[in-house]
C-alpha cells in the first residue's frame, strides 16, 4: 500500500486503518473469523463437566465522577450476527438463552430449543476436539445441564440474557482461546464456505477476487442508531436493489474486505476518546499512520464538548493542547505541536437513518491541510471581549443558533462542521439563524459576534475588524455604533433602572429598518441627555455622537442580512469599548 | 471521430454501489453516467458510444440532503397474476410506503466528456452519425434531458467545437489523485455484472480504459 497518498474512498481508508491496527503490537484486533464482543459473565466448569461457578466478569471503570460497570470486550469466534427468527447459536460464547437455555424473554420453550441448537453445534465438534480438555468439559457440561437450574445461579437476576463465555477451573484463558479450538473453528468456517459455494466475484474495494459478502457485519456505536448495530452497506428493502441482484451483491465487496472495514470502523466508534457528536452525526477522526495519534486527539477535542467537562484540570490541559496546536498551525510551524503533519487524515461523519447508516461527510486530506483549515476558521472568529480563554469549540457556536441545544437542526450542525473541516463557505442558514436569535432575545454576546464576523469574512468577503474601528467605512457598522451610544446614554440617564431599554424594543428593527427607528431614537436621546447628571458626561457623549453621525449619510430603509450582521458587530464593538478602561491619552470618553 | 461535450449542473450524484442505499457519490462522474449523458443527445441501435476521457473543470465539493422515496417495487409477479386474472391491485401508495433516504452528493459540477462511437450494424458511414451528434448538441437538442446520476439533477450541455480550448483546470486539481476503484459500466452480456477500473485523476483528467481492456477488472 502506498503510504504517502491518502486513500480516496471510505472503505479503502478503513481497511488501511485495519492494517495499522494489525501492525500495532499493543492493539488487539480481531482476525478474520473472530470478533470482539461484549461479555458479561463466565461459566466456570470442572473437567468432568459439572458446574463450578458462574461469575460476573464486568469491569468497573471511572466515568467522570461516577463508577460504572461495563462488560468486558473479549475476542471470540465470530458469530456473524443474527437476523430474523432462525436459530443460530454462536461457538463457545452466546447469550444465556442459547448457552444456558434461560433468558429474560419469558418463552422457556423457545429458550430450550435455542439451548438444544447450541448443544448440537458443540457436539458436532466433539470428535474433532476430543483431546482438548476445556472443550471436552464444555460438551459434558452441555450434556448434563438442566436449563431450570439457571435461576439458582448467583447474580442471575442481573446477568440473565447477557453474553457468557466458558472457562475451565484452574486453567488460564477461556475455552475458546485454546489454539486447538481456534483452529477447529477456522477449519469449520472454511469448509462451510466450500460446502455452500457462495457467489464469488470482484471486490470493488481491493479489485481482488473473493467470496462476496451477502450481508456486511453491523456497525455499532453511532448515536441514535439501532443499538444492536446498523450497516453502511445494506439493502434491506427491495426498492434499493437493482439489476435483479439481491442484498449486498448489489455492491460486490469481498468477505475479507467487509470484515476488515467493519472491524476497523467498530474499533474507531467504540473508543470514547475519539468519537464525537455533531448534530445527529457521530464523527470519528483517524489516520492510517501511528505517528498521527496526537493529531487525532487534538481534532477530537476541538469538535467535542470543549466545555462542561467534569475535571477542570484535564479540561485545562486539553484547551492548552488545542491552543498550542492552533497557534502552531497559524504560524506555519505545525511540526512543533504534532509529530507527523504530513500523515493522511480522514474525517467520517455517520448519521443513522432507520436501520442504516448514512455517510454525512467524508473528508480526506493530510493533518497539515486540516490543521490549516481549523486555524483559518479560528482566526476568522477572533473577536474582542472573550470571557474565558477557551477557544470557541464547534458545539459552543452551534448553541447560538437555537434557543435550546435540542433545537439545533442536525442538518445545519453537520453542514457547519463540514464547512469548517473543508475550509469552504459556512452554511447560509446558520447566519440567518443567528440573526434571528439576536432579534428574538436582543442579545449579542462574544460567540455571536465572533460567528457573525467569521461569516461576513468567509461568505460575504467583507472586512471586519477584531475590535472597534472608528473609521470603518461601512454605514451599517456606524449605525451599530450609534445604537450602542444611544442605549448607553439612556442607561446613564436612568441609572440603569429601566425594565425595558431601547435595545429591548428596537434592537432588531434598528438593524433591519434603520430609517423607521433612528429618527425617533435620536429624539428620545435629546431627552435622555438632559437627564445626564454631569456636565462632563454630556459633553463627551455629545462629541461621540457627533463623530458617529458624521460618518452616516442617511438611514437606509432596509438593510440586507449581511449589513444587519455588520450592524450588530458595530454595536458590539462600541459597547465593548464603553467598558474597556481607557489609557491616559484617550480621554474623550468617560469611564464607568 | 471523437466528440467533446461539456456538461454542468448545480448538483450531481454518481452513487457508489457500496453506498447505494444511503447514497454517497463518487468524486467525479462515472464513465457509464457520461455515456448516459451522450446517449440522451444522440443514440441509435446501430452505434455504441465509448467514453475515453473525462475532464473535471470544477473543484470536487459535496453537500448532503434527504429525500422522500419509497420502500418497495411493485413485484412483476403481481402484475403477471393481475393480467391473468383480469383484475387485481397494482398500485403502491407512496404515503404508506415511505423511506427517507439521505444522500451525500456533489455540487457545482462541470465536466467535459470525450467520447467516440463504434458502428455495430447498418451502413458504415461514421460521418453521418458524427454530424448528427454535433448538430444536435450544438442546437441543444436531446431525446431526453441529460442528467447527472439522478433524474432530479438535470444537466446543461454544450458542444465543445473541434480545436476549441478547454477552460483552465482549478489549481487544487493539478495533482495526481488516486480515486480508487470506480464503476466503469455494467456488463449486460454477462449477468449484469458491474466492472470496475482504477480511476486516477491527473491534472483534472481521467483517462478511461476501454471496457474490454486489461485495466478493467473482471
Amino acid at each position: 500500500m502506498n503510504q504517502a497518498a491518502p486513500a480516496s474512498g471510505l472503505l479503502p481508508a478503513l481497511i488501511a486503518y485495519y492494517h495499522r491496527l494489525e501492525a500495532d503490537p499493543n492493539a488487539v484486533v480481531a482476525d478474520f473469523g473472530f470478533s470482539i464482543e461484549k461479555i458479561h459473565a463466565q461459566v466456570v466448569l470442572e473437567p468432568d463437566g459439572s458446574l463450578f461457578g458462574f461469575e460476573d466478569v464486568r469491569e468497573e471503570v471511572q466515568r467522570g465522577k461516577k463508577k460504572t460497570t461495563v462488560p468486558r470486550s473479549i475476542l471470540v469466534p465470530d458469530g456473524g450476527g443474527r437476523a430474523g427468527t432462525g436459530m443460530k447459536p454462536f461457538f463457545c460464547w452466546d447469550n444465556t438463552g442459547y448457552a444456558l437455555g434461560r433468558d429474560t424473554k419469558g418463552n422457556p420453550s423457545r429458550a430450550a430449543e435455542m439451548f438444544a441448537a447450541f448443544r448440537d453445534l458443540h457436539h458436532s465438534f466433539r470428535d474433532e476436539l476430543s483431546d482438548d480438555v476445556g472443550f471436552a468439559a464444555l460438551c459434558r457440561f452441555l450434556d448434563g445441564w438442566e436449563p431450570a437450574r439457571a435461576a439458582a445461579l448467583p447474580n442471575w437476576e442481573e446477568l440473565a440474557g447477557l453474553n457468557v463465555v466458558f472457562r475451565l477451573r484452574g486453567r488460564a484463558g477461556y475455552v475458546h482461546q485454546s489454539e486447538k479450538v481456534k483452529a477447529a473453528w477456522l477449519r469449520r468456517s472454511a469448509s462451510d464456505a466450500e460446502a455452500d459455494p457462495r457467489l464469488t466475484g470482484l471486490s470493488l474495494v481491493s479489485g481482488e477476487r473473493d467470496e462476496l459478502a451477502r450481508l456486511h457485519p453491523s456497525i455499532s456505536g453511532v448515536a441514535g442508531a439501532n443499538t444492536t448495530g446498523a450497516a453502511i452497506v445494506s439493502f434491506n428493502l427491495n426498492a434499493f436493489e437493482s439489476y435483479g441482484k439481491s442484498q449486498s451483491y448489489n455492491a460486490p465487496v469481498g468477505v475479507r474486505d467487509a470484515f476488515r472495514y467493519t472491524t476497523a470502523l467498530n474499533r474507531l466508534l467504540a473508543d470514547d476518546s475519539r468519537r464525537v457528536r455533531i448534530g445527529d452525526a457521530t464523527v470519528v477522526f483517524w489516520s492510517d499512520r501511528e505517528t498521527a495519534a496526537d493529531a487525532e486527539s487534538v481534532f477530537t477535542a476541538f469538535f467535542a464538548d470543549g466545555f462542561n467537562v467534569e475535571d477542570p484540570a484535564e479540561h485545562k490541559a486539553t484547551v492548552e493542547r488545542v491552543e498550542g496546536f492552533l497557534k502552531a498551525a497559524q504560524q506555519v510551524r505545525l511540526g512543533d505541536a504534532i509529530t507527523d503533519p504530513e500523515a493522511p487524515f480522514y474525517v467520517l461523519g455517520l448519521s443513522p437513518n432507520a436501520s442504516r447508516l448514512n455517510v454525512r461527510y467524508w473528508l480526506v486530506g493530510t493533518v497539515h491541510q486540516f490543521a490549516e483549515r481549523l486555524a483559518t476558521h479560528v482566526k476568522q472568529l477572533d473577536m474582542i471581549g472573550a470571557r474565558q480563554n477557551d477557544p470557541l469549540f464547534i458545539r459552543r457556536l452551534l448553541l447560538e443558533s437555537a434557543r435550546e441545544p435540542k433545537d439545533i437542526p442536525p442538518q445545519l450542525a453537520g453542514e457547519f462542521a463540514r464547512a469548517v473541516l473543508s475550509g469552504l463557505r459556512y452554511p447560509q442558514a446558520m447566519f440567518g439563524a443567528i440573526i434571528r436569535r439576536i432579534r428574538a432575545d436582543a442579545r449579542i454576546n462574544h460567540p455571536r459576534a465572533a460567528i457573525l464576523k467569521a461569516f461576513l469574512i468567509r461568505n460575504f468577503d467583507l472586512e471586519v475588524p477584531v475590535a472597534l474601528d472608528k473609521n470603518h467605512p461601512d454605514e451599517a457598522y456606524q449605525l451599530g455604533r450609534l445604537f450602542a451610544t444611544l442605549e448607553k446614554t439612556q442607561e446613564d440617564a436612568t441609572d440603569g433602572k429601566l425594565n425595558t431599554t431601547i435595545k429591548d424594543r428596537f434592537f432588531g428593527s434598528a438593524a433591519a429598518t434603520p430609517a423607521s427607528v433612528f429618527p425617533r431614537l435620536l429624539q428620545l436621546h435629546h431627552h435622555h441627555m438632559r437627564n445626564l447628571e454631569h456636565e462632563g458626561h454630556r459633553i463627551a457623549r455629545g462629541k461621540l455622537l457627533g463623530e458617529i453621525v458624521g460618518r452616516i449619510a442617511s438611514f437606509p430603509r432596509h438593510q440586507p442580512l449581511e449589513r444587519q450582521g455588520l450592524f450588530y458587530i458595530g454595536y458590539y464593538h462600541q459597547r465593548q469599548d464603553f467598558f474597556t478602561p481607557k489609557s491616559a491619552n484617550d480621554k474623550d470618553m468617560t469611564n464607568e | 471521430m471523437s466528440v467533446r461535450l461539456r456538461v454542468w449542473a448545480g448538483l450531481g450524484c454518481f452513487t457508489r454501489p457500496e453506498m447505494k442505499v444511503e447514497r454517497a457519490s463518487y468524486d467525479v462522474i462515472t464513465p457509464s453516467a457520461a455515456r448516459g449523458v451522450i446517449e440522451a443527445i444522440y443514440w441509435k441501435p446501430e452505434i455504441r458510444w465509448v467514453v475515453t476521457r473525462i475532464h473535471v473543470l470544477k473543484p470536487i465539493r459535496f453537500t448532503s440532503l434527504r429525500r422522500n422515496e419509497v420502500a418497495s417495487k411493485i413485484p412483476a409477479t403481481t402484475a403477471a397474476s393481475a393480467m391473468k386474472a383480469g383484475k387485481g391491485r397494482l398500485g403502491t401508495y407512496v404515503e404508506e410506503d415511505r423511506q427517507q433516504r439521505a444522500a451525500t452528493i456533489l455540487r457545482d459540477v462541470d465536466y467535459v466528456i470525450e467520447a467516440h462511437f463504434q458502428i455495430l450494424s447498418g451502413e458504415d458511414n461514421p460521418a453521418k452519425h458524427l454530424d448528427q451528434f454535433n448538430r444536435r448538441a450544438r442546437e441543444g437538442r436531446c431525446w431526453s434531458r441529460p442528467f447527472l446520476g439522478c433524474r432530479e439533477f438535470p444537466a446543461s450541455f454544450a458542444l465543445v467545437e473541434e480545436g476549441e480550448a478547454l477552460p483552465a483546470v482549478p489549481d487544487e486539481l493539478k495533482v495526481e489523485r488516486d480515486l480508487g476503484f470506480m464503476l466503469h459500466d455494467i456488463d449486460f452480456n454477462d449477468g449484469m455484472t458491474p466492472r470496475f477500473f482504477r480511476a486516477v485523476l491527473r491534472d483534472g483528467v481521467i483517462d478511461v480504459p476501454p471496457f474490454d481492456s486489461e485495466e478493467v477488472r473482471r
